[in-house]
């Protein structure tokens, strides 16, 4: 079982990773979120098995409240960053860069 | 977490957005497809074109021989008296044939014998020498002749062998017929009581092919097969048919020929007589066969039309339809039609025609870039110049001198008018005996003769006995050496004559490799040949073309390597030295189109290089459709491989959110 100290400390480490996640989503660096997203799961499930359901100090409750809003908040700013860039994946199709690209593999090509 | 289906964490259609994504990526792959697809066209269209090409060149082959445009035709009033054909050496006339005996050959028959397959005689090694001449003089009756004379043709004598392998009728029949030596034989069956009768057949007809047999070996076959015309009781066999000449008329002059296949009788014309008409002569008419040259011409400008149409058809662009046809803006069908148009509008060089423009035979092009032929035009071309027709067609030479002969030519050989000087006649090498000859031949004493031909030595063998004359004895040798197997090989004769009782031997060949003469053999000290002897080796012809130093072989001079007479050949057959006038050589235009489309054709020609460009184009692209199929395959496992990791992630982050929110609502309200 884990203390209070403990539990506070993974948390801890949760918003780090989140925040390290939004540094990468904002960077498009999708392969460094993905990984970053799989240790901060692996923490997640950590915490999921391990919290004892005990009474926290007042002190202690107000650093865990401030520590999962921020994570939350890292959360919603890394899925406004990706989910959109998903969508817009589809897009590609009429995209202009898109036909640009084509026309300079043609190009390439024609030439041969 | 492990969601493996993507799509499902997002809530995005993967699978549908990738494969949108690679069709967009596909594109330049779908370009390089139809520009592969686009060439194999352009490819089959030079297939086709060199098919078309093909033909047209074999067309122009045929059409490049003089032989259609100068054909003359021979043809006879009455067809069952006799056969003709005519070259275009004939002269165009009417002439009257009465022939009044048809050429024979001599049949002899064997006495009769009980069986075919009995051996006859005792099968020792018997030799059979047949010699063939003329029987004079004398009586004949009851097949026999009495107190005739045999004369040899000179024509060489020639020997069969029977042993104890094929003693027996049916095996002297197949040894002579194997043997060919122009004589068959057959085997009748008269129903008698010795019903098997050998019946020798000459394969040469004329009085001059008469049989004479000589046997040596077993005394049976000698009683059976011996004949000897000018002996009385020397004669085994029965002429049941004499050899006989033909005798016919032409425009009454009598003629006598051996054969009934004269060609020597009307210039350039051979008869094949088949029946006397004694008493109701025959026309024979020559008359050039103006049929076969416009028959020839229309050929051409059939195969010109056909070739320029394929030409039009494969870059044709159809304004109307906007179709463009496979080779459409191909610089090479352009060239190619450019080539063949810019023939026929160049004259015909080299002054072997009067003709030198298609126009002037009533040919000319159309609007449309065809030919058409005006037949009047044509027709009265052909009146007025035949023999020039060809011309404008084939490959022709022309000698202004009538002893010396356009042979050949290259396909080296410019067309021009070239001079021709001779410095040196060809002459045939000879041997001219030291004094007159003795005209006893006895064997083992002085029958051989060792014989030098044309650098070909052989030993030969004279019939002994005493020669009445000089002359007899002559034709002796000289039948002696053209018979000789190795001299018949080589393709060499010789003709003996004599003067005054010396004999002289001379080569029938010309040039420097002709020589004859008698080196050894007992018999040479008889005919005075050896060491004073007077021996002469041949010499080849020599001479300029067009100025320039010609090759000499035989009788004919060959233009020399590098200049424009290069590979033109000709034959002086006699005349004196020094200028002899002038050889023109053209190519018509028929040579010419067989000329360039071997060309176009050919390896490194216009075609081959278009088809090996397409085909190295069509290398790089099948190389680009790899690298790029190669591409998408990369691509495709990127998008997938992201897809699937955000769409993963997401699905976690939503567990991690969903946690977090429920820790969240837990924690006591702080006041």
């Amino acid at each position: 079982m884990m203390n209070s100290e403990e539990i506070i400390s993974l948390y801890e480490s949760v918003a780090d990773i989140t925040e390290q996640m939004l540094a990468a989503a904002r960077s498009s660096n999708w392969e460094r979120l993905a990984a970053l997203e799989s240790r901060c799961a692996s923490h997640v499930r950590t915490l999921e098995k391990g919290e004892p359901r005990l009474a926290l100090t007042a002190v202690m409750r107000e650093r865990k409240l401030t520590i999962i809003q921020k994570i939350l908040a890292d959360d919603r700013e890394i899925r406004n960053i990706t989910e959109p860039w998903m969508a817009q994946l589809s897009s590609l199709l009429s995209n202009a860069s898109t036909e640009r690209k084509l026309s300079m593999a043609y190009g390439r090509n024609q030439a041969g | 977490m492990g969601i493996s289906t993507p799509g499902i964490g997002s809530g995005l259609d993967v699978n549908g957005i990738i494969s949108k994504l690679m069709s967009v990526e596909q594109q330049p792959l779908i370009a390089l497809n139809n520009k592969v697809a686009s060439y194999q066209a352009k490819l089959s269209g030079f297939g086709m074109l060199k098919s078309a090409l093909s033909q047209f060149q074999s067309a122009m082959q045929g059409l490049s021989a003089i032989g259609q445009f100068q054909a003359v035709s021979a043809t006879l009033a009455d067809a069952t008296i006799a056969s003709a054909s005519a070259s275009s050496s004939a002269t165009p006339g009417t002439y009257a044939l009465e022939v009044s005996s048809l050429a024979q050959a001599q049949k002899l028959v064997a006495a009769g014998q009980t069986s075919a397959s009995t051996a006859i005689g005792s099968g020792a090694t018997t030799t059979l020498t047949f010699d063939f001449g003329t029987i004079s003089g004398g009586t004949f009756s009851n097949g026999t002749y009495t107190g005739a004379s045999f004369t040899s043709n000179g024509s060489g004598t020639k020997t069969v062998t029977i042993n104890a392998s094929n003693n027996s009728l049916s095996g002297i029949r197949d040894a002579i017929n194997s043997a060919n030596i122009g004589v068959s034989a057959t085997i009748v069956n008269d129903g008698s009581a010795s019903p098997y009768r050998l019946v020798l057949t000459d394969n040469t007809t004329g009085k001059t092919n008469s049989m004479k047999i000589s046997v040596s070996g077993d005394a049976t076959i000698s009683s059976l097969l011996s004949q000897d015309p000018a002996n009385n009781t020397g004669q085994a066999l029965s002429e049941t048919v004499t050899a006989q000449n033909a005798n016919f008329k032409i425009d009454g002059v009598a003629v006598t020929k051996t054969t009934n296949t004269i060609s020597d009788a009307i210039q350039g014309v051979t008869l094949n007589l088949t029946k006397t008409n004694v008493g109701s002569p025959t026309n024979i008419t020559v008359a050039r066969d103006t049929g076969s040259v416009t028959k020839a011409v229309n050929a051409f400008v059939a195969a010109y039309n056909s070739i320029n149409q394929t030409l039009s058809d494969a870059s044709a662009y159809n304004a109307t339809t906007k179709q463009a046809a496979i080779l459409n803006g191909d610089p090479s069908v352009s060239l190619i039609q450019n080539q063949i148009r810019r023939v026929l509008s160049t004259p015909v060089a080299g002054g072997a025609s009067a003709f030198t423009l298609l126009p002037q035979l009533g040919v000319t092009f159309q609007k449309d870039g065809s030919l058409a032929v005006d037949s009047t035009k044509l027709q009265s071309a052909v009146t007025s110049n035949f023999s020039d027709i060809a011309g404008l067609f084939a490959a022709v030479g022309k000698s202004s001198d009538s002893l010396v002969a356009y042979s050949s030519a290259s396909t080296k050989t410019a067309s021009g008018a070239y001079s021709i000087k001779v410095t040196q006649l060809a002459t045939q090498g000879s041997a001219t005996a030291s004094a007159a000859a003795g005209l006893t031949i006895t064997a083992g004493a002085n029958d051989t003769l060792q014989v030098l031909v044309d650098g070909v030595s052989a030993s030969v063998t004279l019939p002994p006995g005493s020669y009445a004359t000089a002359a007899a004895l002559a034709t002796a040798v000289q039948s002696q050496i053209n018979g000789a197997s190795a001299f018949v090989a080589a393709g060499s004769a010789v003709t003996v004559t004599q003067s005054a009782g010396v004999l002289k031997i001379i080569s029938n060949r010309y040039g420097s490799s002709s020589a004859a003469n008698i080196t050894g053999g007992n018999g040479q000290a008889n005919l005075n040949f050896g060491g004073s002897a007077v021996v002469t080796t041949g010499v080849d012809t020599a001479g300029t073309i067009n100025g320039v130093a010609a090759a000499g072989s035989g009788q004919y001079l060959t233009g020399a390597t590098g200049d424009a007479s290069e590979g033109l050949k000709i034959q002086v057959t006699g005349g004196s030295l020094g200028a002899r006038g002038t050889v023109n050589y053209s190519q018509g235009y028929a040579y010419q189109f067989n000329t360039l489309a071997n060309s176009l054709l050919g390896t490194g020609g216009l075609i081959s290089a278009s088809t090996d460009g397409i085909n190295a184009s069509l290398k790089s692209l099948a190389k680009d459709q790899l690298d790029l199929n190669a591409q998408l395959v990369n691509i495709e496992a990127r998008y997938r491989a992201q897809f699937t990791a955000l769409d993963t992630m997401i699905s976690s982050m939503n567990t991690t959110s969903s946690f977090l929110t429920q820790q969240l609502a837990n924690l006591p309200k702080i006041a």
